[in-house]
């Protein structure tokens, strides 16, 4: 992994047109500023994380037919 | 004509061209890229989206507006062209799902609507995305108060 060093206001490039610049620092916190064409996704890591354990938690989680009735009630038209 | 085994609806043979192809994934599910959406009346609202790749991947999903009549879809044109749903004229050519996560206790089960499904039915495509803002979360109850609300209204018409 590379690790820089940065002071609020400096920046760090990636690849074509992706730039990350470091607004301020607090003692538990950095506000950064990033710049990345629009077909870069820009994502927090904790919510990319708790889709993907969702997902894999929904694969594994099958109601039965007597449970799937009583969903469906709910939802039940009239 | 290929053959698949579902565990709720048992062996299901499909065509080709209903395959809908995620070409990210799923995300955790990644190396899943071909998918087909079975609708069985017997599960309605609920469908399913049954893994190819691998048969013992089944997720239960569900019409978003089902759960809450004033859900928001908010898809920046980006990621509407990843799957060119901007080409789109016909409602009935794309379709949006949310994942159910089914608990034990109905109270407890969960649905996405932060991270949608959307469809390109025409083409056959299929792409997870995550929605900016605070407006949804990643776990919402499925069966809420707004819903249950929604219904009851509805029901006094």
């Amino acid at each position: 992994m590379l690790i820089l060093n940065r002071k609020p206001g400096q920046t760090i490039h990636i690849g074509q047109g992706v730039i990350l610049r470091v607004l301020s620092i607090t003692a538990t916190q950095v506000e950064i500023g990033i710049e990345a064409p629009k077909e870069v996704p820009v994502l927090r890591g904790e919510l990319l994380d708790s889709v993907r354990k969702l997902n894999i938690q929904a694969v594994g989680a099958k109601p039965g037919e007597e449970q799937l009735t009583r969903m469906r009630e709910f939802f039940k038209q009239k | 004509m290929t053959k698949i085994v579902h565990p709720l609806i048992g062996p299901l043979e499909y065509e080709e061209e209903s395959v809908i192809t995620f070409q990210e994934g799923i995300i955790g599910l990644e190396e899943n890229k071909r998918w087909l959406l079975l609708q069985n009346p017997k599960h309605q609202p609920f469908q399913w989206l049954q893994s190819i790749d691998n048969p013992e991947i089944t997720l239960m999903v569900i019409d978003p507006w089902i759960v809450r009549a004033d859900y928001s879809l908010s898809i920046s044109p980006e990621d509407q062209g990843r799957i060119n749903l901007d080409h789109l004229q016909e409602r009935e050519d794309w379709a949006v799902l949310c994942v159910v996560v089914f608990q034990n206790s109905l109270e407890e089960t969960i649905i996405n609507l932060k991270a949608p499904l959307l469809f390109n039915l025409k083409e056959r495509k299929g792409r997870q995305v995550i929605m900016e803002g605070e407006e949804y979360q990643v776990e919402e109850p499925l069966f809420s108060e707004s819903a249950r609300r929604y219904r009851s209204e509805k029901k006094g018409v």
